[in-house]
């Protein structure tokens, strides 16, 4: 390899150059966003909210979880976002809110765990349960997949990590809608194993899924 | 400080109208940070000959992800944030192939008598010289044990003395091709 060809692959380049719009990574996050919101709530209508969906949103620690749960999944989801693009290092510092509002949640389920133990959980959660949650987080998964692979992220594994907390979150809040049980069993072990196979997966494929 | 500055907003400038299409300056940005790419990954690759290939990464990269580049922001940053993540990515495949271990055939030290083929046949010559004075059965044993490559259990079967006889034949016949040769 010599001058010669850096100056070659430059004329190359310059002769493939194309006009290119600008991406906009808070734009595609907002605008993610608003459709995994509108999917959530679309499934959760179709599929039919839970029976005691008026007594739930009268508890204060149901109302707790949801707006925990969404608060991470928004930060996740722009985070998600930011990462996509090469120059991603000056939101590094805004790491520390999903990771923060997630170890909330994982305290919160820890006490809970603590103090009410794991409750029943249903024969037929396989078909219930996880079907449902699948129901609720593949298009999100794959839209978001497609946007972020638009971008030229540097950081393949991180971002990957977030975009599976923010799919998994939106896609929880979705649950929580249809599920009735708000035991810790089904509404944390049951409802999020899909998300952590799903994590350990996008884990290991993130840097041939993300390469550019 | 002002240079780099001043550098950062022309570089921010061309970026932007090679966004629009603008060829020439797509060319005249290019051919700008390629000595500044050259000097930042060269410090870090096992060799200097590397830097070329990784060079060359990075400008195709840049071409990848010129949408990502927001004018509004300073160039600097955006671009060593790709070399430093194509220059990871060259070290990981490279040391993945075992790169690190192999030399080009141009820097192998190779001694002067494997080069220069008149002092090879002088050394052969002395060589041949020297065993053509062995008394006939010594110099049997070598060529069959040395040369060509036989073991000591066949040379015995070819020359019907004994395995000890063959082993001492050949330790006075070296003995002697040493005094000859020094």
């Amino acid at each position: 390899m010599t001058e010669e060809n850096i100056d070659k692959t430059i004329s190359n380049l310059c002769c493939n150059l194309k006009p290119v719009c600008c991406t906009r990574p808070l734009r595609k996050a907002l605008l993610w966003i608003l459709m995994v919101v509108c999917y959530t709530s679309a499934v959760a209508m179709t599929i039919g909210l839970r029976e005691n969906i008026t007594e739930a949103m009268n508890r204060s620690n149901f109302i707790f979880e949801l707006v925990l749960a969404f608060s991470t999944g928004l930060s996740a989801s722009l985070l998600t976002f930011w990462l996509s693009t090469p120059d991603c290092e000056r939101y590094k510092k805004f790491i520390a809110v999903p990771l923060t509002l997630l170890a909330v949640q994982m305290a919160w389920m820890l006490d809970r765990l603590f103090f009410e133990g794991m409750g029943n959980i249903r024969e037929n959660w396989l078909s219930h349960c996880w079907i449902n949650t699948a129901l609720h987080t593949t298009l999100p998964a794959i839209a978001v997949i497609l946007l972020i692979r638009k971008g030229a992220t540097v950081m393949p594994c991180l971002m990957a990590t977030f975009a599976v907390i923010s799919v998994s979150e939106f896609g929880w809040i979705g649950m929580r809608l249809i599920c009735p049980k708000d035991n810790v069993g089904e509404a944390y072990f049951l409802n999020f194993l899909p998300y952590v196979i799903m994590g350990l997966v996008a884990g290991f494929l993130a840097k041939k899924l993300f390469r550019w | 400080m002002a240079n780099d500055l001043d550098q950062d907003v022309e570089w921010a400038e061309l970026a932007k109208k090679a966004q629009a299409g603008d060829a020439q300056s797509y060319r005249k940005l290019l051919t700008e940070i390629v000595p500044v790419i050259k000097r930042t990954v060269i410090r870090s690759l096992p060799s200097a000959d590397l830097a070329d290939d990784v060079v060359q990464e990075v400008l195709i990269s840049v071409h990848k992800a010129l949408h990502t580049y927001d004018p509004a922001r300073p160039f600097a940053p955006w671009l060593m944030a790709i070399v430093s993540f194509r220059k990871t990515d060259f070290l990981r495949q490279h040391y993945a192939a075992r790169g690190n271990k192999q030399v080009s055939i141009d820097s192998v030290d190779i001694p002067d008598y494997v080069n220069n083929k008149d002092d090879r046949e002088e050394n052969y010559k002395d060589i041949e010289a020297a065993l053509e004075t062995l008394p006939e059965r010594q110099k049997k044993v070598v060529e069959l044990l040395k040369l060509e490559g036989y073991s000591t259990k066949e040379v015995s079967q070819k020359t019907g003395l004994s395995e000890s006889a063959v082993k001492v034949t050949m330790h006075r016949a070296l003995q002697k091709l040493k005094e000859k040769l020094a």
